[in-house]
């Protein structure tokens, strides 16, 4: 009998496929292996879609949360100004306790700050806004069920978190609401427009370089008729002050609805409700001048 | 034995088989042995999780839902007590110990939840919460809530399901500023007793 392994070539080559095959195999599944045990202590796959999506989702939120709180906010400057004569909280004129109303109310007079409605009602309105952006708390979390991971990453927020069920709970977007600054406040035609200073927002708390910078755009109703009330009033007084006795009717014909009245306990003050939308109350002492108008005052 | 073959060479035919024979069934062990590993023992298998669709977050709805003039939501005129949803539960919060609270929000916000849930069964629904948050804890305190069961109105939200707690589907929440007061959260969520996620992504 011929030995086993005659035809040389035919055995080279079945061999080699048979070894061939076998090596194949074997490093496919080494590789696979090795892939899986790298691949449970890293990133989850869509994790940076998910990512993504959350951040929006956030910024969605927090948009709807201040145009909200810009609303409450301008309903609140217009009342803050009507109860003021027209000036924001922390320049207003003196006041004058009773007995015309319970309230105090505002002297209109030349002892009054630079008269501006728009500028008075710019500033309150931030004002009033800056405390519901401060109010503001972020309902993101991030939900991380990887144990190494949730480690690894908890030192990124510095300890501002709580872990519930291997969910972290964090505050982190909270910092972008306390910190949004108003960059312009125009009023435009049939708008209020607040625009915003950009903001950074991190996308993915696990590292720390990849961020999304949103800059927000809200866009409020137009207070020109509110404002515009100011200065009717103010060109109403102008016109009756040599003459109080007239300023009832003079007033009247600006605002149909307003009560203007006279206390004999105080002779010289003339007090005005115009009865509108703003409700406007002051009181107007003939002894003393109207403010003056401010330079760069839109409405006169 | 091996005279099946005539006129040949024999003993070539012999090596011929025995090599190829052996080599065959060599190829056949080892596929055979790693497609057992790979497909039955599940050696390819990865356990690593992927993220599944529910962990994805939307506030949309929810929001929607509070931008909605309440004029279009089929209210009598006479009725309205607010422009917008939002407005309403900003109004009844401030109001939320009075007695009427309860009825106004059922009266005002109950047909809209029916309308979104579409459905005659009982034991689905949306549910809608509102309360504060805690400053250090995520201890909810329901300050106002309701529930759509089918065609019905509950005021009172669905927490448990044969004794453990409901699964909330399709759960949104966002916050809404308050007049003079910390802001609240409100949650919109869709519970459906024993069901799972195959059963209800028609309500979406």
């Amino acid at each position: 009998m011929k030995p086993l392994f005659n035809n040389k070539k035919g055995d080279i080559f079945i061999i080699s496929l048979v070894i061939l095959t076998l090596l194949a195999f074997s490093t496919l599944a080494y590789y696979i292996q090795v892939n899986k045990s790298t691949r449970a202590e890293g990133i989850l796959i869509g994790e940076q879609a998910l990512a993504l999506t959350n951040l929006y989702k956030e910024t969605q939120n927090e948009k709807f949360y201040v145009e909200s709180s810009a609303k409450l906010s301008q309903i609140e400057t217009l009342k803050i100004l009507s109860e003021n004569a027209g000036y924001p909280k922390e320049s207003s004129c003196k006041k004058l306790q009773k007995p015309f109303s319970t309230e105090a109310l505002a002297i209109f007079n030349s002892d009054c700050p630079e008269f501006d409605p728009e500028t008075s009602y710019k500033s309150q309105l931030e004002s009033q806004l800056k405390l519901y952006l401060n109010n503001y708390k972020s309902l993101s979390y991030y939900k991380e069920s990887n144990k190494k991971h949730l480690d690894e990453i908890s030192s990124y927020f510095n300890n501002k978190f709580e872990i519930i069920n291997n969910t972290i709970f964090t505050e982190i977007a909270t910092n972008n609401t306390k910190f949004l600054e108003i960059e312009d406040n125009q009023i435009i035609k049939d708008s209020n427009i607040l625009t915003f200073k950009p903001k950074k927002y991190p996308i993915e708390y696990s590292t720390n370089d990849s961020f999304y910078e949103y800059k927000m755009i809200i866009s409020l109703s137009s207070p020109t008729l509110q404002l515009e009330q100011f200065t009717k009033l103010h060109t109403a007084l102008e016109s009756c002050k040599e003459n109080m006795k007239t300023c009832e009717k003079t007033i009247k014909g600006s605002f149909p609805t307003a009560e203007v009245k006279f206390k004999s306990e105080y002779p010289n003050y003339l007090y005005i409700n115009t009865k509108t939308n703003p409700e406007i109350k002051l009181l107007f002492n003939e002894t003393n001048e109207l403010p003056k108008y401010s330079a760069k005052a839109v409405f006169k | 034995m091996f005279n099946i073959v005539k006129n040949t060479n024999k003993k070539g035919v012999m090596d011929f088989m025995l090599n190829y024979l052996l080599a065959i069934a060599a190829l056949f062990l080892i596929i055979s042995f790693f497609m057992i590993y790979f497909f039955v023992l599940g050696g390819a298998d990865s356990s690593t999780v992927i993220i599944k669709s529910e962990e994805m977050q939307s506030s949309a709805k929810l929001i929607n839902l509070l931008k909605t003039d309440m004029t279009q939501a089929g209210i009598d005129k006479k009725d309205i007590l607010a422009n917008n949803y939002l407005e309403l539960i900003q109004e009844l919060y401030l109001k939320k110990d009075e007695e009427s609270t309860k009825e106004k929000l059922s009266s005002l916000l109950g047909p809209i939840l029916i309308k979104m849930g579409q459905t005659e069964n009982k034991n689905i629904g949306w549910n809608l919460k509102v309360y504060e948050k805690t400053t250090d804890q995520i201890d909810k305190i329901n300050s106002l809530s309701l529930s759509a069961r089918g065609s019905f109105i509950d005021e009172n939200v669905i927490e448990t399901f044969a004794g453990s707690e409901q699964i909330k589907f399709f759960r949104e929440t966002t916050l809404i500023p308050i007049k003079d007061a910390e802001p609240i959260i409100v949650e919109l969520y869709l519970s459906c007793n024993g069901c799972l996620n195959k059963d209800v992504w028609r309500y979406i």
